[in-house]
């Protein structure tokens, strides 16, 4: 269990991890930001022993998947998640914005490894032990998102 | 590729409304201090007196004491058994450095099993009046760092963290600082039954709103002794099954808890690896489920607490929560989980 100053000092590290890996899921920024808010209050709750950063940085992306899939399933949710609802973040560089869309534009079985492969860094073994996939799956599907990439940003 | 995906992901970031909205959840669901519930005759009791003060209310003077402090979260009259208590658990420190033309004194402390409070008085600046309590996490000491140790027998105490439950200068500009230090207790040992040589260390205090400001900024030492307070009181629940939530795969699970002590200042227990192999890993407890019922009916939920992961009798996991103020065991009747009682006496 975090004390608070653990807590807040948490949140200042991992909120925009938890908030990213969200907005991959959803393209959605306001299902993002409900996803990012009930993993931190998750990580407040949680009486899980952290052994040390690393197991922390990771237990609060894998919540972040749980809280994104009962999110997903909730009747409740918005259906409402078309690329064009998506609000884009203003980007300083052009390539940066037509990656983002190109990434967007991409289905989420893509989006999430390669975001927590390129981004977060984790192996592609890790990658498939935080969505319960085999590495040879993670390992295509890496491979599949890379070439869409390349083809969607070779066409523009 | 993969540097023009970081650097477009770089430029993703929560906005500021999510990131306040995620800094004040520490105000709310894990900690409700207060108690519940009063007794109808309290009740009445704070009403009249809520009347007769009719529609003024006046400001809160800084608590100039912890056993100030200790009455004003309790929210009504304490019984005696219970000031008397916190009396005991409480010894001047009366130990003070100077920097800056600063001078910080750590005027008292009050020792539980695993959890100590300092008052901190800092005089030499002029501050305006203000007061921060739990619920506005805004004001964080600067380099602390606290060194419990035993004399003679046992084990050096690891410090887990601090709590600054309150902060606040009055109107002569005296600033007050309670400090909550959380150790990782070997276990067995408390830090009520043995004398102890503290060392602790601060650089100043600085308030965030957003904007990291510092309120006063130097360096202070203070060495001081806690002297032991009084033999160890626990009421022993022993060992319990409550439900826990395993996150890999995703189910309830049932977790068996061994030790399960209240005690004056707070509650622990042990969670051991033989029983419940696959703990160190996605197992969790919802800490809000614990509550601990009083005598006169009125309910307390913890206020936080640490747990640590120890390689003793083949791996444990040892939890403490702590009270709010300390109670008074003769006023506890049972502890529970979610529907569950445990008796106590």
């Amino acid at each position: 269990m975090l004390t608070e100053r653990e807590f807040t000092a948490a949140a200042e590290r991992y909120l925009d991890m938890a908030y990213r890996i969200a907005l991959n899921w959803f393209r959605s920024v306001p299902d993002a930001e409900d996803a990012a808010q009930e993993a931190l209050l998750r990580l407040w709750r949680a009486e899980t022993v952290f052994l040390d950063e690393d197991h922390l940085r990771r237990w609060l992306a894998r919540v972040t998947l749980n809280v994104c899939k009962d999110i997903s399933r909730s009747p409740w949710r918005r259906h409402t998640v078309s690329l064009e609802m998506v609000r884009e973040p203003a980007f300083s560089d052009p390539a940066r914005e037509e990656l983002f869309r190109a990434v967007m534009a991409m289905p989420g079985k893509y989006r999430i490894p390669l975001y927590l492969y390129y981004y977060e860094g984790y192996s592609v073994a890790e990658v498939g032990e935080l969505l319960r996939l085999n590495p040879s799956t993670v390992q295509t599907r890496l491979a599949r998102a890379r070439a869409k990439l390349k083809t969607e940003l070779t066409e523009e | 590729m993969k540097k023009l995906y970081q650097e477009t992901f770089d430029e993703i970031h929560a906005s500021e409304a999510l990131r306040q909205e995620v800094m004040n959840l520490t105000r709310q669901e894990r900690r409700s201090p207060r108690r519940h519930r009063l007794p109808a005759a309290m009740l009445a009791a704070v009403l009249v007196v809520i009347a007769l003060m009719g529609t003024a209310v006046a400001a809160l003077a800084v608590p100039g004491s912890i056993q100030e402090w200790f009455a004003r979260q309790w929210g009504s009259p304490m019984e005696k058994g219970q000031t008397e208590l916190i009396d005991r658990l409480t010894q001047e420190i009366g130990v003070s450095d100077t920097d800056n033309g600063i001078t910080v004194t750590v005027d008292s402390a009050t020792i539980g099993d695993s959890v100590l409070w300092l008052l901190l008085k800092a005089e030499g600046q002029d501050l305006q009046p203000f007061q921060h309590d739990n619920t506005n996490p805004e004001y964080f000491v600067q380099g602390l760092k606290c060194k419990l140790t035993p004399e003679g027998e046992g084990e050096e105490v690891a410090e887990y963290g601090f709590d600054l439950p309150f902060a606040g200068a009055g109107e002569d500009g005296t600033l007050m600082m309670l400090l909550r230090f959380l150790p990782v207790m070997p276990e067995g040992q408390s830090l009520a039954d043995g004398t102890y040589r503290g060392e602790l260390h601060m650089e100043g205090l600085q308030k965030n709103d957003g904007q990291k400001t510092d309120i006063f900024r130097g360096t202070w030492d203070f060495s001081f002794t806690l002297e032991p307070t009084e033999e160890r009181q626990v009421l022993s629940v022993g060992a319990i099954t409550v439900s826990g939530e395993r996150l890999e795969p995703r189910e309830t699970v049932e977790v068996e808890l061994q030790n399960v002590e209240v005690t004056s200042t707070g509650f622990c227990y042990t969670m051991a690896e033989e029983e419940n192999p696959e703990f160190k890993d996605m197992i969790h407890i919802l800490s809000g489920n614990w509550k601990l019922e009083l005598q006169d009916g009125s309910e307390l939920s913890h206020n936080g607490g640490v747990s640590h992961w120890s390689p003793e009798n083949g791996g444990q996991r040892i939890t403490h929560y702590y009270w709010l103020t300390p109670i008074d065991l003769t006023q506890v009747k049972a502890l529970w989980f979610g529907d569950d009682c445990y008796p106590l006496s």
